[in-house]
């Protein structure tokens, strides 16, 4: 197997490499001791060769043995090669669910100042993936939630705090009072328009809809930036619905470039939409968001 | 959003990845062999520390020469039974060669095969002839193959490769490819299921490419569903895509199969396509949906009943569910529980689709 993957890559072989990648999950099966052996390889393997070993196993049943989540975790936290570190938390992506403990070294990987950037997202995302996977299966995502919330206001990195935003939007399940209290803390702080914006994304799956609309409201005034200020014009909406309208034109006269949102929604709710997904296919949009970050200030 | 163009990209850049492939030499799956894996015996030392990709060990063969001949490959195919990710492989080699072999020969071996797996092989490449070349007289001539064949397992074979045409084949046939002919009509009422349900799967595969948005295909689907005699074929069509692309009349003959059919699975088929009306039939069809509710007397539809309506109305459905829950005591029981998912107000259908999977947490 080691031979052909290495014949591959020599041979620069992409579709003898992906069939090899998925040939890895067959031959494993459950045998969560031969996926250990996988994991010996791919431990001194140079990075193209772990990379094939590790993709493989991410899709093998065996991946969820104890032994195995728990040996990736580790070579997430300590291998020498960042490539390594990476493939490893990818590969993780496929668990289950993870225990507080497991969590727990995500998080403390996610905001280790020393780790490269691209592990620490790595680090978020797979804690987030994952927290859909137990989701998904009936499990709960309080746990998980609780520690991207905390990423998202503690972190000094803002792609960190986007991305762990962006995941805790991304069940589509209502949030509670703290969820809500926490996220109307980074829309109201951060110094991130992107972070602000995805705050606003989230906190439309608010439980309590006044709350968030009231947070909209507040935060609308204080806004600068166009992207954001956009963002929460079309987010109390997919928070209220057409009861939102009247909130949304008061932020139109705030601010006259949205006077022709505000018609065109007000159009599509009076043409009978109901659901803000299907609504807002057929939304025109005027506003070119993300402004470029580069040459505006926060 | 795929559109069928950039599937024919990628149709093309598989078929050129397989062409360079193809002529070097191939490792083959060992079958039912965990060994490879499993025994170790590769020296792991050989490449330890180093960066650069060491020589093979010397006693390693992990190769087997194969000929860069369509034939050949087949046979391989044919072996790989135990693999699928091998068969994926062999079978992306050979999409790589269908421009290299003789249409006559193609066709000979198609027409001779009796095995479905292998079949659906040779079957898709043919049809990629079409989407490579969009020649029509491919196409027909599988479509009569299709009426030729003694065997329904690979009628219905046939039949799935057409989702291989590129731009979806339940809006290509009958309109662009053997016009005037309604082969899909053939199928959804052919005496066999596989056949039927081979139809309907390519319904369901195509509208999904566009998220059910092909007006196209699911005005067809709809109005076969009218006149296939099957109930789980008529259910099947109803299900296949959305149908918020639709015009009026399509969604008036959903709201008569909601009335009118006599299988319970088609009137619930019918509910649920009714929650993706299109907005403009919006009220007529929570009209028809609540019409329903109050004189049907079979559990499952309305439970589709009960949940299209939450879902196409979301907070117009609260008025409606609450003069339902009234009309009787078993209503109660059924109706009470969306009404309690609704006062939270939600406002897309996801949102209403999650608190009610988590709800008996």
């Amino acid at each position: 197997m080691r031979a052909a993957i290495q014949q591959a890559l020599a041979q620069n072989d992409p579709a003898a490499l992906t069939f090899l990648t998925e040939r890895i999950p067959e031959v494993l099966g459950e045998d969560g001791q031969a996926a250990l052996l996988v994991l010996d390889w791919a431990d001194t393997a140079p990075t193209p060769e772990a990379s094939v070993l590790l993709a493989g196993l991410r899709e093998a049943s065996a991946v969820r043995d104890a032994r195995v989540a728990e040996r990736l975790l580790s070579m997430a936290e300590q291998h020498a090669s960042i490539d390594h570190r990476a493939q490893a938390l990818q590969a993780l992506e496929t668990q289950a669910r993870f225990g507080a403990p497991a969590q727990d070294r995500l998080m403390a990987l996610a905001r280790r100042s020393t780790a490269p950037q691209g592990v620490s997202l790595l680090a978020v995302r797979t804690l987030g993936r994952v927290m859909k996977n137990d989701f998904q299966a009936g499990g709960s995502e309080e746990p998980y939630l609780t520690r991207l919330l905390t990423l998202a206001r503690e972190s000094e990195n803002r792609h960190i705090r986007a991305l762990a935003v962006e995941l805790a939007a991304s069940l589509s399940v209502r949030l509670d009072a703290r969820a809500v209290e926490q996220l109307a803390w980074v829309l109201d702080n951060d110094a991130d328009a992107n972070v602000r914006e995805l705050a606003a994304l989230a906190l439309s799956d608010g439980r309590d809809t006044r709350a968030v609309l009231n947070h909209f409201s507040a935060a609308f005034r204080g806004e600068q930036r166009l992207c954001v200020r956009w963002a929460l014009l079309r987010y109390a909406l997919r928070a209220g619905g057409a009861e939102a309208l009247p909130q949304v034109r008061d932020y139109a006269r705030q601010d006259r470039r949205f006077a022709r949102d505000v018609a065109d929604f007000q159009a599509l709710y009076d043409a009978g939409h109901e659901d803000f997904d299907r609504l807002w296919l057929n939304k025109r949009v005027y506003h070119r968001c993300p402004e470029d970050v580069e040459d505006l200030t926060p | 959003m795929r559109n069928p163009r950039g599937r024919l990209g990628w149709v093309l850049l598989a078929g050129a990845l397989g062409a360079a492939v193809v002529g070097t030499r191939l490792w083959r799956a060992p079958e039912r062999n965990t060994e490879p894996v499993l025994n170790g015996s590769t020296p792991q030392a050989a490449d330890a520390g180093h960066s650069t990709l060491p020589p093979l060990p010397a006693h390693a063969q992990p190769l087997k020469e194969v000929p860069c001949e369509f034939t050949a490959l087949l046979a391989e195919y044919r072996q790989g039974h135990a693999s699928p990710a091998y068969r994926r492989y062999v079978r992306e080699q050979l999409r790589g060669l269908v421009e290299s072999l003789s249409e006559d020969v193609h066709w000979q071996q198609l027409s001779d095969e009796q095995d479905a797996d292998v079949l659906a092989l040779l079957s898709d490449t043919w049809v990629l002839r079409y989407a490579l070349e969009g020649q029509s007289r491919i196409l027909e001539r599988l479509v009569d193959r299709v009426s030729e064949s003694p065997d329904a397992r690979l009628r219905a074979v046939l039949i799935r490769s057409l989702q291989q045409t590129g731009e979806p084949s339940t809006q290509l046939l009958g309109i662009q490819v053997l016009k005037g002919r309604d082969v899909y009509r053939d199928w959804v009422t052919d005496a066999a299921p596989e056949v039927r349900a081979a139809a309907v799967d390519n319904f369901r595969e195509e509208a999904a490419r566009n998220a059910g948005r092909y007006r196209v295909v699911a005005e067809r689907a709809v109005s076969l569903a009218t006149v296939a005699e099957d109930p789980a074929t008529a259910a099947g069509l109803l299900g296949a895509s959305s149908i918020e692309a639709v015009r009026g009349p399509s969604v008036a003959q959903v709201r008569t199969l909601l009335q009118s059919a006599k299988p319970p699975v088609v009137r619930a088929a019918a509910a649920r396509a009714l929650a993706t009306s299109p907005v403009a039939e919006l009220s007529a069809s929570l009209d028809a949906l609540a019409a329903r509710y109050s004189v049907e007397s079979e559990a499952s539809v309305r439970e589709a009943l009960l949940e299209s309506i939450s879902r196409l109305g979301l907070s117009r459905a609260l008025p409606v569910l609450k003069r339902l829950r009234d009309t009787h005591a078993a209503a109660r029981d059924e109706v009470s529980p969306w009404i309690a998912l609704l006062a939270e107000h939600p406002q897309r259908w996801e949102m209403l689709d999650t608190a009610r999977r988590h709800s008996h947490r």
